[in-house]
């Protein structure tokens, strides 16, 4: 089997089963939607492989849009988001456009990320909650992308340091 | 429309992401919020990681290379090690002079992998300059890229080879008025062999044949009368690409001929004459070099590492004047002889010396009445 199908069919399964998740709950047309443009985008890609590519990124956008109309708990909302995340980056990684070996090497910066995401969003809400309230968002999302984004920027920078050392060290 | 998406991949990917994040916040919802948060978080870390990984692999790595000339080719094998125990695949960029066709190369390497071997073409003689390699690394998606240049510094020496068209050539067939060329019917004496019934019977040396009892002929060079002074324009013309070779590149085919003979070889141009027994000349490649660099030393530097920095971007900061001297070429002073230098070779020139010049300075030799009577010229540049 090649490694597109695979990647294709892996993804669209995960796709399936959140869509499934979607028909479950209110409103049913989203989920009835989604589940048909899945089973045609896979008629689709079996005449044509040539748009797959399209055709899952146009899947993944309507599941995002659907999940996003239906309400669900924190803990929903977040076993989903893994979901949607693990099908695009194993699409993505069968297909060739992420390299394995840097994926799995990456999951240690990634851990690092997360870590620090939770350690600064702790920090950080309790000071945010004041400035929050004038714009009227809700604190824990605002402080949760902030945190993440000054997460990344940390690494980031530390990033250019070993790499600032790597080349002074081997000129 | 699809060139745009692939140069601003990055931005698009986070512009969509940003999106999902500013939404679900916009929204109070917190699919949207973990879906952009979890993909920026994702796609960072394998973009920091990867960046991180070829920058280290880049910054450790050890190119051994080996340099094998052959007749019409140059052999460059590479092997890219990095201490890094990583497998990478990267493009590289061979920077190299004109003299070789470094541009239709196969650019895939693999970094802790085989060992490559790239087939240059030569183009012209002289002395050729292999500078470096620019070794890129984009990831997959064509989002990150890091490149280092790794100088090698290499100087293939290229001396002209032996061509027997060259000789009997049309560029030598040229009607000059009073100058003879160069071609003449009884050429000097060579050797004796057995004779063919192709050969015209005038060729048949009677006295020795009737002595061995066979038909024996005489060979006789193709040359013709043997030159015992050879005058050759040192000027940027001699420089000036044309068709498959350039001027310099025949006259160093002629010389390469003709050093057998011992004549005496005086070289005028650049204001500059410079006299040298042509049998002496160590190599013939570094005449070419000589003419480069002192034809490049006429353009400003500034001009020059503009031209470079143009070619290798910031990695011209590693190079040194002499690297820039020998690895660009002139294109941007195109002078012949002067008339102060067409006075001197005037001085130089006898019934018996031969005279190797570009088509542009014959056209002013003929402009200042210059007798050419005797002389044998040949105009190279012309396409043989």
């Amino acid at each position: 089997m090649k490694k597109n199908s695979l990647s294709l069919i892996i993804s669209a399964t995960i796709l399936l089963a959140i869509n499934i998740y979607v028909f479950k709950r209110e409103p049913m047309t989203m989920g009835i939607i989604g589940i048909i443009l899945l089973l045609s985008s896979c008629i689709i890609v079996m005449v044509r492989h040539g748009v797959s590519r399209y055709l899952f990124f146009i899947d993944e956008a309507y599941t995002v849009l659907a999940l996003s109309v239906i309400q669900g708990t924190i803990f929903n909302s977040l076993v989903l988001a893994i979901l949607i995340t693990a099908s695009i980056i194993i699409y993505l990684s069968l297909n060739g456009s992420f390299d394995m070996r840097v994926l799995a090497l990456s999951s240690i910066m990634l851990v690092t990320s997360i870590i620090l995401t939770y350690i600064l969003y702790s920090l950080l809400r309790g000071f945010i909650i004041m400035y929050i309230e004038i714009i009227n968002a809700n604190i824990i999302y605002f402080t949760l992308v902030l945190a993440s984004s000054i997460s990344i920027f940390i690494l980031f920078l530390i990033n250019l340091l070993i790499k600032e050392l790597a080349h002074k060290g081997s000129s | 429309m699809s060139s745009a998406i692939k140069y601003n991949r990055s931005l698009i990917v986070y512009v969509l992401i940003a999106s999902l994040m500013y939404l679900g916040i916009y929204m109070k919802n917190a699919l949207l919020t973990f879906v952009g948060i979890s993909l920026f978080l994702v796609f960072t870390s394998y973009l920091l990681t990867w960046d991180l990984l070829t920058s280290l692999s880049l910054s450790l790595l050890d190119i051994n290379d080996e340099l094998v000339v052959m007749k019409d080719h140059v052999i460059l094998r590479i092997r890219a090690k990095s201490s890094l125990p990583l497998k990478i695949p990267a493009k590289i960029t061979l920077i190299c002079s004109p003299h070789l066709q470094c541009s239709n190369i196969d650019r895939d390497l693999i970094i802790n992998g085989k060992q490559k071997d790239l087939d240059l073409e030569i183009k012209w003689f002289g002395i050729a300059k292999i500078l470096g390699i620019v070794i890129k690394i984009v990831d997959p998606m064509g989002i990150v890229t890091n490149a280092t240049f790794i100088k090698l510094g290499h100087d293939v020496v290229i001396e002209p080879k032996e061509n027997a068209q060259l000789i009997i050539g049309k560029g030598l067939s040229r009607d000059l008025g009073n100058a003879v060329v160069f071609q003449s019917r009884s050429g000097d004496f060579v050797t004796l062999k057995e004779y063919d019934f192709s050969e015209p019977v005038s060729s048949i040396h009677w006295i020795t044949s009737a002595r061995v009892g066979n038909l024996v002929s005489t060979v006789r060079s193709e040359m013709g009368n043997l030159p015992k002074l050879i005058i050759m324009e040192y000027t940027p013309h001699m420089l000036k690409p044309a068709n498959k070779y350039r001027p310099i590149d025949e006259a160093l085919m002629y010389l390469r001929s003709l050093r057998s003979i011992g004549a005496l070889l005086i070289l005028i141009g650049n204001d500059i004459t410079k006299v040298m027994n042509l049998s002496r000349i160590a190599s013939l490649a570094d005449l070419e070099l000589r003419l480069r660099v002192l034809v490049i030393g006429m353009e400003g530097r500034e001009e020059l590492l503009e031209r470079a920095k143009r070619l290798i971007g910031n990695y011209v900061n590693k190079l040194s004047n002499d690297d820039l001297m020998t690895w660009l070429y002139p294109v941007n002073v195109s002078k012949g002889l002067s008339n102060d230098e067409i006075k001197v070779l005037t001085r130089y020139l006898r019934k018996d010396s031969l005279l190797i010049l570009s088509k542009e300075s014959l056209s002013n030799l003929i402009r200042s009445n210059v007798d050419l009577n005797g002389a044998q010229v040949i105009v190279v540049g012309e396409g043989i």
